[in-house]
């Protein structure tokens, strides 16, 4: 349609036809597709008639009469072109935020209504609707300058981090955040590309491909293995839906085939990543969970112990001897790193806090799980199940851990764990994930064409 | 009520029409016009409405294709809208037999 206006192919009558229609609807995101679908439909009936023998003008002037009224057509049209509020997703995001609050104040001891705790859920709720009202099919329309922001900032991050103990961080003026946080975010950096290369045949397929590994290296040299093992799980969904829908235009059969072969690649890349040098990281890895437990076993037993004597409602009881004097000063005294939260939750609340935390994140994903499969535009369907996975990854790792799997290191559980990067950087996806709900019935094909 | 009846009507010739092929909106038009000669020659500012909420309902869903130099939108019946297809048929037919039968002086005296 936007061809056609451009050519200047549309007459005045039809023109200002189409301006009426769509001025009445009030959601501007679906006007577009509207004025397209009614712009073919006045043409074809045009056409029709200069084939019956009507002189241009009367062939034109009764196409736009046997559209009917443009006024009442566009209320009508109005009436049905709505945003989805996704309100059944919204209320356990907020649940989710409230039971981040409940965590500072009863695991952290803060006051409720202080400064640090307050502020970093209102940046939250912010991010969350900045993504909720930003329309994600920015991401492949926009992906040239995606791709180009993220090379750069992760370039930039990687050259100015600063090394703690393993780990990168970034500095912004005096604030620190742990660098793989970005690795959240790098899934939809992997979807720019893709829309970068859509039917692109091999190249694109192998571009996307060094795109994946160089995603790979960086969080690698960030020093997460939890975020590398996250962004492998996305970058391999992506590929199998793309490939499922012969994204790069090689044949179905041929696709499937490359895939496999790169699945097969990446897992005995993995494992030597694993074993290589010297079975370090794996050892390091098991030792956390067989280690003595005054040393690398501690945090196993630290776990185990706040479960054995977790009640079901109420404060845990504190153990006797050396635990019980543990116990008393990691919930009274010095505290414990978020990654054990959920532990640390069930002894100060009861296991019933952490049973219903699970409900509400089982809701989440079930129900948004169901909405991704719904989505009838692929890139839409792509954007939901990359971020879907990204935020279930999160929460079943962090779950895990809490559980005394240690074997992978929590990340962050959305909205609920505290670094406030993991917290922001997560309700931003929420946000977009919904974003992509309360679109869906809106999007286009051409809504996603790389400008 | 009236205006709610026969929208539901003209919903079940969009259905019954998908379930042969995918069609776009002028197409629709076009063909109801010519199997009902005439009778239902929709304008589009109905049928477009009523499409968009069968989309909205899940009953078809839409997809573009070029043609003729511009995008054309293509309505797909989904299983949904098979489901409905079939409900809304068996209430027709439920309705339309009532009305025969009471043309035709009403139960008690059917086959008289």
């Amino acid at each position: 349609m936007r061809e056609h206006e451009k050519k200047g192919e549309l007459s005045e009558r039809i023109l200002e036809y189409l301006d009426t229609v769509c001025g009445q609807i009030r959601w501007k995101e679906a006007r577009a597709g509207v004025r397209e679908e009614m712009t073919d439909h006045i043409l074809s009936q045009k056409e029709a008639f200069l084939a019956e023998g009507k002189e241009e003008a009367e062939a034109e002037v009764l196409a736009v009469e046997e559209m009917g009224d443009g006024l009442s057509v566009g209320l009508e049209l109005d009436r049905i072109h709505r945003p989805l509020p996704q309100w059944q997703l919204m209320i356990p995001v907020f649940l989710l935020l409230a039971a981040g609050v409940v965590c500072r104040v009863f695991v952290d001891g803060m006051a409720p209504f202080s400064l640090s705790v307050l502020l970093p859920v209102l940046a939250a709720a912010v991010l969350f609707f900045a993504g909720y009202f930003l329309d994600y099919t920015a991401i492949f329309r926009r992906s040239k300058w995606i791709v180009a922001a993220a090379v750069l900032i992760l370039a930039g991050t990687l050259i100015f981090s600063e090394n703690h103990l393993g780990q990168a961080y970034g500095r912004i003026f005096s604030v620190f955040y742990t660098a793989s946080y970005l690795g959240l975010l790098l899934p939809l950096a992997l979807l720019a590309v893709l829309a970068l290369v859509r039917g692109k045949g091999v190249r694109g397929f192998g571009l996307t491909v060094a795109a994946a590994a160089a995603g790979m290296i960086y969080l690698i040299l960030c020093g997460s293995f939890s975020f590398v093992l996250l962004f492998a799980v996305a970058a391999w969904a992506l590929f199998w839906m793309a490939v499922s829908a012969d994204w790069f235009a090689l044949g179905k059969e041929k696709g499937r085939k490359w895939f496999l072969l790169l699945t097969g690649a990446a897992v005995i890349l993995g494992v030597l990543f694993l074993l290589l040098p010297g079975r370090t990281r794996l050892l390091w890895a098991v030792g956390r969970m067989t280690g003595d437990e005054t040393e690398s076993g501690f945090l196993f037993s630290l776990v185990g112990r706040f479960w054995q004597n977790s009640q079901w409602v109420g404060h845990g009881t504190y153990p006797e001897g050396n635990w019980g004097r543990i116990l008393t000063e990691v919930t009274e005294e010095f505290g414990y790193s978020h990654d054990i939260l959920l532990a640390q939750l069930a002894y100060m609340l009861g296991k019933a806090a952490v049973v219903a935390l699970l409900a509400v994140f089982l809701f989440f994903f079930l129900w948004s799980f169901r909405l991704i499969r719904r989505q009838t535009s692929l890139p839409g369907r792509m954007t939901a199940a990359c971020i879907w996975l990204v935020l279930f990854y999160e929460t079943v790792v962090f779950f895990a851990f809490n559980l005394g799997f240690l074997l992978v290191s929590a990340t962050a559980l959305p909205l609920v764990s505290y670094g406030n990067t993991a917290l922001l950087l997560n309700a931003f996806l929420m946000g977009l994930l919904l974003s992509v709900f309360r679109r869906s019935k809106e999007v286009r094909e051409s809504s996603f064409s790389v400008i | 009520m009236a205006q709610e009846k026969n929208g539901a009507q003209i919903s079940l010739l969009l259905l019954k029409l998908l379930e042969e092929k995918d069609m776009y909106g002028y197409e629709m038009i076009e063909t109801l016009a010519s199997r009902s000669e005439e009778l239902f020659r929709l304008k589009a500012g109905t049928l477009y409405p009523l499409l968009h909420s069968m989309e909205k309902e899940g009953w078809v869903t839409a997809y573009e294709e070029p043609a003729d130099g511009r995008m054309r939108k293509y309505y797909r019946l989904t299983e949904d809208g098979k489901h409905q297809l079939a409900e809304q048929r068996e209430k027709w037919e439920r309705y339309a037999g009532t009305i025969d039968r009471v043309l035709k002086g009403g139960a008690c005296c059917a086959g008289a």
